[in-house]
C-alpha cells in the first residue's frame, strides 16, 4: 500500500509517497495549511529507509557550509545532509532529476524514531526542492513579508534578518479582511502578465503563514527610520535589493540567469520603494494612505 | 525614412550621468538555505533540527 501526502505551495503541487510499511510520514505546524486532496502533482517524491554511506558517487558542485552539499550524479542532482552533531554519516540523502519533477529521499534509520511520523522533506529540503523547481522558469522566492490589505492589494516588505519583516506583519490590523501571507518567505510568480505573491509555510518569528495569494501591488525595501517615508527606487537598485533577498541556486548559471531576468520583469511592472519606517501602527496608516497617491 | 537624429530633434538632451558601481550586501547565511533561522516553527515535524542545529541555545 502506498501512503501519500500532497501539498500545494505557490500553485506548485508535490506528492510525498512511501510504500514502506515501517515508514510513517506526517507533517505538523504551518505545513498542515498547505495539504491538499486529490490533485495531479508537479513533483513526486518517494521516500524510504536506507543504510547510507559516507561516500557519494558523483561530483560535488556546491557546499552550503551548513547541513547540505549537492552533487551531480548521472544526470541527477543529489543532496546530502550531514551534521557534525550526528557524526560523519548522512542522516538523509535526496536525489532529483534535472527538472526537479521526480525525487527520492532516503532516510538513515538510525537517526530517526520509527515510531513517530516523519516529514522527510523537513527544512531545508522542502524549500530547496521548491526553489530549484522555481528556478526552472517558474518564479522566485523572496525573503520578505507579504500582506494583502482589505482592498485585496498585495504589499511585499523585503529585507534580510532584522530589517523588520515580522515587526511589520504584527502591526497590521488583526481583521478578517487582512491576510498575512507570511512574515518571512514569499514566492513570486507571473501569471498572464500579472505578478502574484504567494504565502509559504516557512514563516518567521511571528509564526504567520497562509496558502493564499494576491496580485503584487507594491514592493517596499525595509529600513529603520525616524519617520515614515517612501523613496522611489531605480529598477537597477530594486533588482539588486531583491536578488540579495532571494534564494537562487548559486550552482546553476541558468538558474541565476532566470532569477535575474524574472526580477527585472517584476520591477518593471511593480512600483518599488525604500520604506523608512517607525515600528508602530503609524506605518500601516502611512502605507494605506500612500497607496492612493 | 526618419533616422534617430530626426526623431530626437527638439528634445533636450539628458545630462550625462557617469555609470557607477554600487555594492549590495549579500549575506551567505541567509541566501543559502539551511542555516538556523532561530525560529522553532520553521524546523518541521520531528524537530529534527533541534538535534542538528549548531546554534541551539545561543
Amino acid at each position: 500500500m502506498i501512503e501519500c501526502l500532497k501539498f500545494c505551495i505557490a500553485d506548485i503541487t508535490f506528492a510525498l509517497l512511501t510504500d514502506d510499511p515501517d515508514l510513517k510520514i506526517g507533517v505538523d505546524g504551518a505545513m498542515n495549511k498547505f495539504l491538499v486532496e486529490e490533485v495531479e502533482p508537479d513533483i513526486r517524491v518517494h521516500t524510504k529507509w536506507k543504510d547510507l554511506h559516507m561516500q557519494i558517487d558523483g561530483k560535488m558542485i556546491f557546499d552550503s557550509g551548513a547541513l547540505w552539499q549537492i552533487y551531480s550524479e548521472n544526470g541527477s542532482y543529489l543532496f546530502r545532509f550531514t551534521s557534525s552533531a550526528l557524526g560523519s554519516l548522512p542522516y538523509k540523502v535526496a536525489s532529483f532529476n534535472r527538472d526537479f519533477t521526480n525525487g527520492e529521499v532516503s532516510l538513515n534509520r538510525s537517526y530517526f524514531d520509527p515510531d513517530k511520523p516523519i516529514y522527510p522533506l523537513e527544512y531545508p529540503l522542502d524549500e530547496l526542492m521548491i526553489n530549484n523547481f522555481l528556478a526552472r522558469g517558474k518564479g522566485v522566492e523572496v525573503h520578505s513579508c507579504g500582506i494583502v490589505d482589505s482592498q485585496g492589494f498585495g504589499h511585499l516588505f523585503v529585507g534580510q534578518s532584522g530589517a523588520g519583516k515580522s515587526t511589520i506583519a504584527r502591526l497590521w490590523p488583526d481583521e478578517s479582511d487582512v491576510t498575512i501571507l507570511s512574515d518571512d518567505r514569499i514566492i513570486l510568480r507571473k501569471k498572464e502578465n500579472t505578478i502574484w505573491m504567494y504565502g509559504t509555510p516557512w514563516h518567521g518569528e511571528a509564526g504567520l503563514a497562509s496558502p493564499a495569494k494576491a496580485p503584487l501591488t507594491r514592493i517596499y525595501f525595509l529600513k529603520h527610520g525616524e519617520k515614515n517615508e517612501l523613496v522611489a527606487q531605480k529598477p537597477s537598485d530594486s533588482i539588486s535589493h531583491l536578488f540579495v533577498c532571494s534564494f537562487p541556486p548559486f550552482y546553476s548559471g541558468e538558474g541565476i540567469d532566470f532569477t535575474l531576468g524574472f526580477l527585472e520583469g517584476v520591477v518593471r511592472n511593480v512600483p518599488c520603494y525604500e520604506l523608512k519606517f517607525i515600528p508602530d501602527k503609524s506605518v500601516v496608516e502611512f502605507i494605506q494612505e500612500e497607496r492612493f497617491t | 525614412m526618419s533616422g534617430r537624429g530626426e526623431k530626437d530633434a527638439g528634445r533636450p538632451k539628458k545630462p550625462y550621468t557617469k555609470p557607477e558601481v554600487k555594492q549590495v550586501h549579500l549575506k551567505p547565511e541567509e541566501a543559502v538555505l539551511g542555516f538556523c533561522k532561530e525560529t522553532i516553527g520553521t524546523v518541521g515535524a520531528g524537530g529534527f533540527c533541534l538535534l542538528t542545529c549548531p546554534t541551539l541555545g545561543s
